[in-house]
């Protein structure tokens, strides 16, 4: 479970994220559109406990953070654009190292258990390095899922995707709504990562100004859509906005 | 308890990683003994010099080439973003700083485990090997341990491979100077009070950065 | 607005009444030292930019940490502006040491205790300026620099030590360098002295209130800049 008020972020002057407030309920999977720049990353930074809000409060499975981001984190599995391995470890390295740092008991076995779910099970003795990007981003995620959290985060985890582990990451989402965890996630592809979501949020210049439910579009393309004439409606309001303000200057 | 389990893997992963790829102990290496060479030719040294002029050259070129090993330890994290897998984990950032210099430390001694006998061996130093490599290790825990926070901070600059000397050497003068002085003491089998007050002002130096780099860790790599 | 105006205003009076008075001090008040002649004057100054140099890294050190804790930007500004203004000054301090070196001891610099402690003090300032100008993003630099300039203070006492024990090892330089501040100074030197390093510390905390205001409008700038872009 995600709740977010009154969230902002500022990068020395620039705004990353603006007044948002939100609230994602266990069990939903939720994707997260928007130009680059719309602050999709800040915001799912924050939730990782990555980066301090500037102001506002977030609470991630009802735990407050910053103040409880180590007890948060214990319940939390983030994949940003970088995959967090160590290329000269093998795959069972990489994991049993995270799994020592969030101290997890019965840890061959748990490797095992998500090595399995992401199919990575036969290669677990090969050095990250020799591995493809398709395989490293499945490690990637097998490592965002060892200690078994209840929110998941995902930034543009489709990109540089191979056919075969997309399909690994549907199902992913599958299981996560099956067991009642939060997933929210961040994609440039609705062709791919529309399947999957419950439920969409565009921002646009640190504002989410949409949040629809699944029976709000049909298809991929109806939702391109949507997404197309939200974002115009946004610029033309700003333009507008800045017209007056530049009329009073 | 947790602690320690958590500074002990971090600890292995940089050891195991290190035992594969050498990089940094390799470079380290030869780059002390460049220096050791080519101090050789700048000052021709011999007999007397050596005891006044040699711990000068032993640290100037165990500081040199620690500063490179530094430079590797968060530049190979920035570079893969691991430093993120680090924080988005439970772990307490002091153990990630207690971990990351204790590393540091280890690479640090086995250079200067065989920077030292090569300096005894090339200009032929007559020496007391029990008070000095306690020195040496003493005078390398204060380097390691501000240099680990300072090549955290170098790493997420533009150019840290210029910015980490930079950083480094003004802070690092009084431990420099205090090293070499207790080296040339020992070296030249002075009665140690003839160097006390540099011993108590490394300890002091020692112990005040380490705590310091430790507790203010957290803010450098933290978003 | 008008009420800080006021207040820099005043502080910008009282800077150059100070320096005027400090000037008259030095150079007419204060009685001409036996052995040095003329050239101790500059003595005055080169104590009251130490002074400055030294309050500027504590004055940054105490505001790093307050950025630290609140993450207020405005601390932050003004522990930049201390450092900066911590060259100046440092380089003062040492343009001064060197031009009393120079007639005194007949060359422009020796690795005197005070002097060495300056120099690296300065190296500390110039280190601080060289991390700011190569900070990738705006903000995670300001946090990095609060840490290095907490390094750098807790620094300054080892610096200050360090070359004192040095000297105390090489009685042979001893009595180069020495007496360099044990000569009598008389009451009036005293006075001068006092009164001197007053008026830079004033000079000093003026451009400091400056400094920390140009921060502010140049981010002020920035931020405008920024919505205007939007």
């Amino acid at each position: 479970m995600i709740e977010t008020l009154g969230l902002e972020k500022t990068y020395g002057v620039r705004q990353a994220l603006k007044n948002t407030t939100l609230t994602i309920e266990a069990g939903q999977v939720v994707v997260l559109a928007g130009p680059n720049g719309a602050g999709k990353s800040t915001l799912l930074k924050i939730l990782a406990t990555l980066a301090r809000p500037t102001r506002g409060r977030v609470a991630v499975n009802r735990i407050e953070i910053p103040d409880g981001a180590m007890k948060a984190r214990a319940t939390i599995g983030y994949v940003g654009h970088q995959t967090l391995l160590y290329d000269e470890l093998s795959i069972y390295e990489n994991l049993r190292y995270y799994g020592r740092l969030y101290a997890l008991g019965g840890l061959d076995a748990r490797i095992l258990e998500v090595s399995r779910q992401v199919g990575i099970d036969k290669r677990l003795d090969d050095t990250i390095r020799t591995l493809s990007r398709g395989y490293q981003q499945r490690v990637a995620l097998a490592r965002a899922l060892l200690h078994n959290p209840r929110v998941l985060l995902f930034d543009e985890p489709w990109t540089g995707l191979d056919q075969n582990s997309s399909i690994v990451l549907t199902g992913l989402f599958e299981k996560a709504r099956g067991d009642g965890a939060t997933v929210l996630f961040s994609s440039h592809e609705f062709e791919r990562s529309l399947v999957a979501a419950d439920r969409a949020l565009i921002m646009r210049n640190g504002r989410i100004i949409y949040d629809g439910a699944r029976s709000e579009w049909t298809d991929a393309a109806g939702f391109a859509q949507l997404y197309a004439g939200r974002l115009a409606q946004a610029a033309e309001q700003a333009d507008k906005r800045g017209g007056t303000a530049k009329k009073k200057a | 308890m947790r602690f320690l389990r958590q500074v002990y893997a971090i600890l292995g992963k940089e050891l195991a990683i290190e035992w594969r790829t050498r990089e940094v102990l390799s470079a380290m290496l030869v780059f002390s003994l460049l220096v050791l060479v080519i101090f050789n030719f700048a000052f021709e040294l011999q007999g007397v010099d050596i005891l006044v002029l040699g711990p000068g050259l032993l640290w100037v070129a165990i500081c040199f080439s620690g500063i490179l090993g530094l430079g590797r330890s968060f530049a190979r994290e920035r570079d893969k973003g691991s430093l993120e897998g680090m924080l988005l984990a439970p772990v307490d950032r002091g153990a990630i700083f207690l971990a990351k210099a204790t590393a540091n430390f280890i690479f640090i001694v086995l250079m200067e485990a065989v920077t030292l006998p090569l300096f005894v061996i090339l200009f032929n130093v007559p020496i007391m090997w029990f008070p000095l490599v306690g020195y040496i290790i003493l005078g390398t825990l204060g380097f390691s341990a501000i240099g680990t926070l300072l090549s955290a901070i170098a790493a997420s600059t533009r150019m840290r491979e210029v910015m980490l000397p930079v950083l480094m050497f003004p802070v690092l003068v009084p431990l420099l100077v205090a090293a070499v002085k207790i080296t040339q003491g020992a070296l030249q089998n002075l009665p140690f009070s003839d160097y006390q007050g540099w011993f108590t002002l490394l300890v002091a130096y020692d112990i005040i950065f380490v705590t310091a780099a430790f507790l203010t860790f957290e803010y450098v790599v933290e978003e | 607005m008008t009420k800080t105006r006021n207040w820099s205003d005043f502080l910008g009076i009282a800077a150059f009444i100070a320096i005027a008075v400090a000037l008259y001090f030095a150079f007419v008040f204060a009685p001409t030292e036996a052995s040095m002649g003329s050239i101790q004057r500059i003595f005055y100054f080169h104590m009251g930019s130490n002074a400055a140099s030294i309050i500027s890294i504590i004055l940054a050190a105490v505001t790093a940490a307050l950025f630290l804790r609140t993450g207020k930007p405005k601390y932050d500004r003004i522990s930049y502006s201390c450092m900066e203004l911590g060259v100046l000054f440092g380089a003062i301090s040492l343009a001064t040491g060197m031009l009393w070196a120079r007639p005194v001891w007949g060359t422009w610099w020796t690795w005197e205790a005070r002097l060495t402690s300056f120099l690296i003090l300065w190296l500390v300032y110039v280190a601080y300026i060289m991390l700011r100008a190569s900070a990738r993003d705006d903000v995670t630099i300001a946090r990095i620099a609060a840490v290095f300039t907490f390094i750098g203070a807790i620094d300054v006492p080892f610096i200050m030590v360090a070359p004192r024990i040095w000297k105390g090892l090489h009685p042979v330089l001893e009595g180069e360098a020495g007496g360099e501040f044990t000569f009598g100074m008389t009451p009036n030197m005293l006075i001068t002295l006092f009164v001197c390093i007053s008026a830079m510390i004033l000079l000093y905390l003026y451009l400091l209130y400056q400094r920390t205001k140009l921060a502010e409008l140049e981010s002020d700038v920035a931020e405008l800049r920024e919505q205007y872009a939007e």
